[in-house]
């Protein structure tokens, strides 16, 4: 069954009563447990994970580390913040409010990639909910998708990981043929560009030939007429647009402590766990299901839109099917509603 | 005497939909056979009829659903109508729960009253208790971030 992020909580309605646990079935780890009452979190596996990362050094590993895909989920999902994410909102604000005789340059809201990648904007509009202009630069846009063109599966380490935890075959098999990493995370900046087209006013910078990050800094300084701030969450980028007198916005690592995933975040946490691990599982008192970020013959519109393809036993899927069918007339209903 | 034999479902529409779609949703989970619906619109919601009926059969196939436009700040009418609703319903032989979570809050006392005065069976509030749920519909609402709450009757 295909689901999208929000749609998650039906099945988690169905598994879960009181204790919810989420773990990475590939690698046998539990990585947390929450009272599904109020999203309190009651234990975290980041250590049992970092122990992983020992391993898999050890095979000659040298991609992203697993612990720091756990803290970069729950980044993307806006369950922890910069942790200067104050002066973001600030930004935002200011730059929201039309020209006047006092200020009368328009002012713009320029992104580095990795705005997209950690869902930045969709963090600060639902903190602050303002919606100033944004720029984007050409540069961004050839970022984002070159990787959809490598799509490579994991890393022999991993799948070697996956066999030594004694994960089950098939999962090892879908391990092997998923797109990478890079790719599946792509795409969910892809699905993050089209919510921030659909919630800001955006434009684009013209085409042109893009090398590096330095081309990025390049374009927004090219921009006349417009007070221009790059906000990014890369050090060295920021560095570069200060030498260049780009006024820039660097946003710092977030703080890695929470106690609580608040339930609207819930099914944006599990979306971006399977982006970042493949796989991820829920389990609760009345069953468990499993959220792919892949799956094969997978189309780039259902990787973009975000979609999910869910495994559960059959007695739960025949429920879940059945209210997510009356669930999606009852959307189209209020879709063509007279307002 | 007739058998008592479904349910019927009073409420009144506000400004979201989609919040008179979850009531719809929380007692037809509730009760095995909801037969009718009245909606209470206002003027101003009276466009979201279509709508609301729409969803409701999607969710109870076959369910009646009419409506009555009432005043929202006409205390005296809004009792009026949604009396004759639940007589009405009554007379058909259903069961009546009056739902008062939506529109003003006129319309909910005036709704409470007239429950009360015509004794119908159940008398419901769908309470939210995660605010940031407000404006999404009902199944894709962590459950216990949504209570049927009975303020009169027993829910079957």
């Amino acid at each position: 069954m295909k689901l999208k992020p929000c749609e998650l909580v039906l099945v988690l309605n169905e598994v879960v009563e009181e204790r919810l646990t989420v773990l990475l079935p590939q690698f046998r780890v539990e990585l947390m447990e929450l009272r599904y009452s109020d999203g309190r979190v009651l234990r975290v596996g980041v250590e049992e994970l970092r122990m992983l990362d020992g391993a898999l050094r050890s095979l000659g590993f040298r991609g992203r580390s697993l612990a720091s895909l756990f803290w970069d989920s729950l980044q993307s999902a806006c369950v922890i913040a910069p942790s200067n994410v104050s002066d973001l909102l600030e930004l935002m604000e200011e730059y929201s409010k039309l020209p006047s005789p006092r200020d009368p340059l328009p002012k713009l809201v320029a992104v580095d990639t990795n705005i997209l990648y950690n869902s930045t904007l969709t963090l600060a509009y639902r903190l602050s909910g303002h919606r100033p202009p944004i720029l984007v630069s050409w540069c961004v846009m050839r970022e984002l998708s070159s990787p959809l063109r490598k799509r490579g599966g994991s890393s022999t380490a991993l799948v070697k990981l996956a066999e030594a935890r004694r994960a089950p075959r098939a999962l090892v098999r879908e391990l092997e043929h998923a797109w990478g990493l890079e790719t599946r995370r792509a795409f969910a900046a892809l699905r993050e560009r089209d919510r921030v087209v659909s919630t800001y006013p955006v434009t684009v910078t013209e085409r042109r030939m893009c090398r590096g990050d330095y081309s990025i800094v390049e374009d927004y300084s090219r921009i006349r007429g417009c007070r221009v701030t790059l906000v990014t969450h890369d050090k060295n980028l920021s560095g570069i647009a200060s030498t260049l007198g780009l006024p820039v916005l660097y946003l710092e690592g977030p703080k890695r402590d929470f106690s609580k995933i608040p339930l609207s975040l819930l099914g944006e946490m599990l979306y971006y766990l399977a982006v970042n691990y493949l796989v991820v599982e829920v389990r609760g008192e009345r069953g468990w299901a499993r959220a792919w970020s892949w799956w094969e013959r997978m189309r780039d519109d259902e990787a973009e839109e975000g979609l999910l393809r869910v495994e559960m036993p059959p007695r739960v899927e025949e429920r879940v099917e059945s209210e997510l069918m009356v669930l999606r007339r009852v959307e189209e209903a209020l879709r063509g509603g007279e307002r | 005497m007739r058998a008592l034999r479904g349910w019927a479902l009073i409420l009144p529409i506000g400004t979201r939909p989609e919040a008179v779609i979850s009531c719809i949703y929380a007692l037809a989970r509730r009760v095995a056979r909801l037969e009718r619906i009245h909606l209470l619109p206002s003027p101003a919601t009276s466009s979201y009829v279509k709508v609301v009926s729409r969803a409701a059969t999607a969710i109870v196939e076959g369910v009646d659903v009419t409506y009555t436009v009432v005043d929202e700040v006409s205390f005296d009418g809004i009792v009026e109508a949604a009396s004759r609703a639940i007589e009405d319903s009554r007379a058909r032989g259903l069961r009546v729960a009056v739902d008062v979570t939506t529109g003003r809050k006129s319309m909910s006392l005036a709704l409470y009253k007239a429950a009360i005065d015509s004794n119908a069976d159940l008398i419901l509030y769908l309470h939210l208790r995660c605010r940031e749920f407000e404006g999404v519909l009902y199944p894709l609402i962590p459950k216990h971030c949504a209570d049927l709450v009975v303020f009169k009757g027993e829910l079957p």
